[in-house]
């Protein structure tokens, strides 16, 4: 969202992202494309969530483990769980992204995972880029300032 | 010998192997052979890094490498000659640049959907902005420059006067956003996810500064006699050396693994052509600067120096995001440093 250079990208109330809906977009007309060959974030099925359904994927879950809900209660639930696993000696369970306080702030959908997250294709800590880029602006402009004044010494050599 | 009925739907077994062959093959690695029994095989195989089934933890980024094209000619005001050359190296690297993006973005009119918003956030958005300011600046100074080329022959009318009076101002203008169109490549690459220029994010723009001004100093060696490039020597000379520099700082202070695409394959065969390039463009530039063929060969160097550096740091990137080793690594070490630190509550795995 922060990183998007065409500025479509918007938060909605229920607190999904997604692209701003086309002007005269009805209610479950959402085009379902999954795969246009381009970058396509995940909508948790907008469509569906307007008409008081679950995400399909959670919905279609065999083994219930894809849970749609508030995030608060989720997070709740997940806690209860891996204490669960954890009285049964399954101590390896673990939560990804239940921390506020991680490079990323938190994901929006919370993982229990049962090894390291790199075995789940997760990476171990990530950290938003663009966390860093006031730093990084500041340096480019020391750059570009170096640059100027190459340029300036340049020319000044050059005259006396 | 059949112990179960469900054998017969077993597919045969690989033919060649074990006895009644009467050949002896060799092993082809590590694992084959010994389905038959004849000897001991691995149940579980060598443990080794992975990630889910290797597929990359982060996306490749979909850019092609023509954004590197965006290095612009620095914008100078000596000569007239100097001057002149300048700027239509300046319009033609930034139209060049222009194209390549408006190619990368695969439909013309989504570089105006882009200025359709300022985002600092967004350092493409940022960037188009600086492209476009430059460009108008450049563009003014080369058309000018166009005008008295051909003789004042220009369908201008009334406006040639006006263009006279905004020449100067403009080139200024495109002066002073050049040498950020030179850097922005810099903040959008190390703005990623893409570990080898995440984790270069320090330093990037110091090196694209620095190649930058090289390239665009050895351009000016190239187009213009010798007698009016003393600044662009110069230049030259102080571009190599930033170049340097920051590369080898750049080196060091990166995680040694997500700094491992910049040393190994194709990126690092062109990085390191890039140095010798840009060593000898340097000293070819210092010792026989003054005389025009050593000028244009060290420029055209320097020049080749410069795009190999761009394309050279852009492909170690997309080779760091295609192995997912140069992701995980260097975030785990990063990791482990902050718990060795003694800040524990920062961890994106939680035990509940």
């Amino acid at each position: 969202m922060a990183g998007c250079p065409f500025g479509v990208i918007e938060r909605r109330r229920d607190g999904t992202a997604a692209p701003k809906g086309k002007r005269g977009e009805r209610k479950g007309e959402q085009p379902d494309v999954p795969n246009l060959g381009v970058a396509q974030k995940c909508t948790l099925c907008y469509d569906r969530i307007v008409d008081d359904q679950t995400p399909a994927c959670a919905k279609t879950c065999p083994t219930t483990s894809i849970k749609y809900g508030d995030h608060v209660d989720l997070v709740a639930l997940a806690r209860e769980r891996v204490a669960e696993l954890h009285d049964q000696g399954r101590t390896e369970a673990r939560l990804y992204g239940a921390n506020e306080l991680d490079g990323v702030g938190g994901t929006g959908s919370v993982f229990l995972l049962l090894d390291e997250p790199e075995v789940y294709g997760l990476p171990p800590d990530p950290r938003v880029p663009t966390a860093d880029l006031p730093q990084m602006y500041k340096l480019a402009g020391l750059a570009a300032g170096g640059m100027i004044a190459a340029a300036v010494l340049s020319f000044l050599g050059r005259r006396s | 010998m059949t112990t179960s009925e469900y054998d017969s739907l077993r597919p045969p077994e690989p033919a060649g192997r074990g006895r009644g062959n009467g050949r002896r093959r060799r092993r082809t690695g590590p694992g084959a052979g010994g389905a038959d029994g004849s000897r001991e095989m691995p149940m579980v195989p060598e443990a080794e890094f992975t990630s889910y089934y290797g597929r990359p933890v982060v996306k490749p980024a979909p850019w092609g490498p023509e954004i590197g094209l965006l290095a612009a000619g620095g914008q100078l005001t000596g000569q007239d000659t100097l001057r002149r050359n300048c700027r239509l190296a300046a319009i033609s690297a930034v139209g060049l640049g222009a194209v390549a993006l408006v190619h990368d973005l695969g439909r013309p009119e989504r570089f105006l959907n882009m200025l359709r918003t300022f985002k600092l956030t967004s350092p493409m958005s940022v960037g188009s902005w600086i492209l476009s300011a430059f460009s108008a600046g450049a563009g003014v100074a080369a058309a000018a420059e166009v005008d008295r080329m051909t003789g004042e022959r220009l369908p201008l009318g009334p406006l040639r006067r006006v263009l006279r009076t905004v020449e100067g101002p403009a080139g200024l203008e495109a002066a002073a956003f050049a040498p950020l169109l030179a850097v922005y490549t810099a903040v959008l690459l190390g703005d990623t996810s893409t570990p080898t220029w995440n984790h270069a994010h320090e330093e990037l723009p110091f090196v694209f500064a620095s190649s930058a001004s090289l390239a665009s100093a050895g351009l000016a060696m190239v187009t213009t006699p010798v007698a009016e490039t003393a600044p662009a020597r110069k230049l030259a000379v102080l571009g190599v050396i930033g170049d340097l520099l920051a590369t080898r700082v750049m080196h060091r202070r990166m995680d040694p693994v997500a700094a491992e695409p910049l040393h190994t394959g194709r990126p690092g065969q062109m990085l390191r052509l890039s140095e010798a390039l840009a060593v000898a463009g340097g000293i070819g530039t210092l010792l026989g600067g003054r005389r025009r063929s050593i000028a244009v060969a060290s420029g055209l160097a320097l020049v080749a120096a410069s795009a190999l550096t761009r394309f050279g740091i852009f492909e170690a990137g997309i080779a760091s995001a295609k192995d997912p080793r140069y992701t995980i690594e260097p975030q785990k070490r990063r990791l482990a440093a902050r718990r060795a630190a003694g800040v524990t509550d920062d961890s994106i795995t939680t035990a509940g």
